[in-house]
């Protein structure tokens, strides 16, 4: 496969990997649980439970996946580019 | 002469029945009266302080649990609120394991040293009455990591005297109070970790309490 196909594959990985951290809570570092109100019928007041559902933040996962497929990206972007003066011998 | 003594009348009943209005204002519209002692528990709601820190890198939301305590109040004469209200600090999460333990640890609250945060309600202001619930400014001691400091705290009260369905969920009549403020952190010296107070963690931690408890327990 082309080694650009490749790279803009990478490229799309990054963009999604951020716009699923983004539609998660843009989490600066992981979150193992998350809040979830619970109402009381007696008092009518909110209280918070606690619930297990994995967010991966920037410096937890999410930065340096995006990291790793942007230098993936880059280098198949480098080693695939053409010579503009091909040298011919 | 005459017409000073009118006057002075005149000027003792309007203060009269403000008084009276003051004293009828901070009594609740319930059936129980004379003092009570309430004791938070779990089996009439989730006692809960819920946290949060905005900062400009990263927004936090946590709860502390492992809440005990034990007010006085004559539901007729709110004034009468008393009472120490605490919270466990290894109770105190985050939402990240790791985030909880640098919480708890020294260079943060310090569980290990100082294990819980309480409030201690010195006196109560501005009550106002709506039925079974009133409003006021409770001010007393708050203590947290080895410091206490005076603190104002808006509350709510709400009582419910003891019924069919109040029973279901704790013998007596049942009281909730909530309260939302703010703790500074630097005013209770913690400092955390270098360079983080501002950037990652707010300097003032909004802070609502949730507390339930009954006087029949």
């Amino acid at each position: 496969m082309n080694k650009r196909i490749i790279a803009i594959i990478f490229l799309l990985l990054a963009v999604g990997l951020l716009v699923y951290w983004g539609a998660t809570g843009a989490h600066i570092y992981n979150v193992e649980q998350i809040q979830v109100d619970k109402v009381d019928p007696l008092f009518g007041t909110t209280t918070k439970e606690w619930q297990n559902e994995f967010h991966p933040g920037l410096l937890g996962y999410i930065g340096p996946a995006v990291a790793v497929f942007l230098v993936l990206a880059g280098w198949l972007f480098w080693s695939g580019r053409k010579p503009k003066n091909p040298v011919s011998v | 002469m005459k017409i000073s003594g009118i006057s002075t009348i005149a000027v003792a009943l309007v203060m009269g029945i403000g008084a009276g209005s003051v004293a009828m204002a901070q009594g609740l519209t319930v059936t129980a009266s004379g003092v009570k002692t309430v004791k938070l528990s779990d089996r009439v709601s989730k006692n809960q302080f819920v946290w949060v820190s905005n900062a400009p890198l990263e927004n936090m939301k946590g709860t502390a649990e492992g809440v005990s305590g034990t007010l006085t109040l004559d539901p007729k004469n709110l004034s009468t609120l008393h009472g120490t209200v605490g919270a466990m600090v290894n109770t105190m999460k985050s939402g990240n394991a790791m985030r909880d333990a640098h919480i708890q640890s020294p260079q943060w609250l310090d569980g290990a040293k100082y294990p819980s945060i309480s409030f201690t309600i010195g006196s109560v202001s501005g009550i106002k009455v709506a039925g079974n619930s009133a409003t006021g400014v409770a001010t007393g001691k708050f203590t947290m990591h080895g410091v206490t400091k005076s603190l104002s705290v808006p509350f709510k009260i709400t009582y419910l005297d003891e019924s069919a369905e109040t029973r279901k969920r704790a013998p007596g009549d049942l009281v909730m109070i909530t309260a939302t403020f703010g703790v500074a952190l630097a005013d209770y010296n913690v400092s955390g970790a270098r360079g983080t107070i501002g950037s990652k963690v707010g300097e003032k931690i909004q802070v609502t309490a949730q507390l339930f408890g009954s006087t029949g327990l």
